[in-house]
């Protein structure tokens, strides 16, 4: 009969959960074009309905948030490699990674300083209160952190034609 | 940029996976690689090379290759 450390036994109950194996499979990758593209369409919808029609404001930002969600998914799912992870990663993989932030960052900087002054020239032309700017601030927070999560896939995605995966 | 990597490939009876592997990059990135999408960096181009034990030139070129035929039927002549 062994005897087992703690730590071993610890391991032991990590290993039993499943998801050190789950964790040390490499995962699947694939592009997500339509996914990222619905995720930035609907987000785009939904901040502009939220902003634009003071009455379907909190519709708007539902459909803001479920974009949102759905972006969230795309740096998981998509065929970017995440910096800093422990993701194998090559050359090519990284050149593209580069150009598709490069891209995305560029427009989400666009967007940011667009659509900060843009808040506050409508806040001061369409009378806005204190409460409302706030809120069409937090949208536009919103909206910039789905651009930021799904850009980058959706470009990667639609830059790169998949080959398939058998061999030859 | 042209290269003869899938032909290469073949007369070792390598497959994708094993060359990416030898020489530490995806799968996916050999067959870019094999259909001219991506121009590798030299470190990799030479990785390759010597991979099949021949000189980077044999394997990249900025003109098209002659092809194999051709150069059959030349050596064939002599």
């Amino acid at each position: 009969m062994t005897h087992k450390t703690l730590a071993q036994r610890l391991d032991d109950s990590v290993r039993w959960t499943g998801t050190a194996a789950t964790v040390a499979k490499p995962r699947h990758r694939r592009p997500q074009r339509w996914w990222s593209t619905l995720a930035i369409v609907v987000a785009t919808a939904g901040l502009v309905v939220a902003i634009g029609w003071p009455a379907l404001r909190w519709p708007g930002y539902a459909v803001l948030m479920a974009a949102f969600s759905i972006a969230n998914f795309m740096p998981i799912f998509g065929p970017l490699k995440p910096w800093g992870g422990t993701e194998p990663i090559d050359e090519r993989e990284r050149a593209i990674r580069a150009n598709a932030f490069l891209i995305a960052l560029s427009v989400v900087s666009f967007v940011a300083v667009v659509g900060m002054w843009g808040a506050v020239a409508t806040s001061a032309f369409g009378n806005w209160d204190g409460a409302t700017l706030r809120l069409a601030i937090v949208d536009l927070a919103f909206y910039i952190a789905a651009l930021y999560s799904a850009l980058p896939t959706c470009v990667a995605s639609w830059v790169e034609r998949r080959l398939p995966d058998e061999d030859d | 940029m042209h290269n003869r990597i899938a032909l290469f490939r073949a007369e070792y009876g390598l497959t994708r996976k094993a060359l990416a592997e030898a020489v530490g990059v995806n799968p996916q990135t050999v067959g870019y690689l094999e259909r001219g999408d991506y121009k590798p960096s030299l470190e990799l181009a030479m990785k390759i090379a010597e991979q099949f034990g021949v000189a980077v030139e044999h394997l990249f070129s900025f003109t098209p290759f002659e092809p194999v035929a051709d150069t059959l039927r030349r050596a064939g002549d002599r």
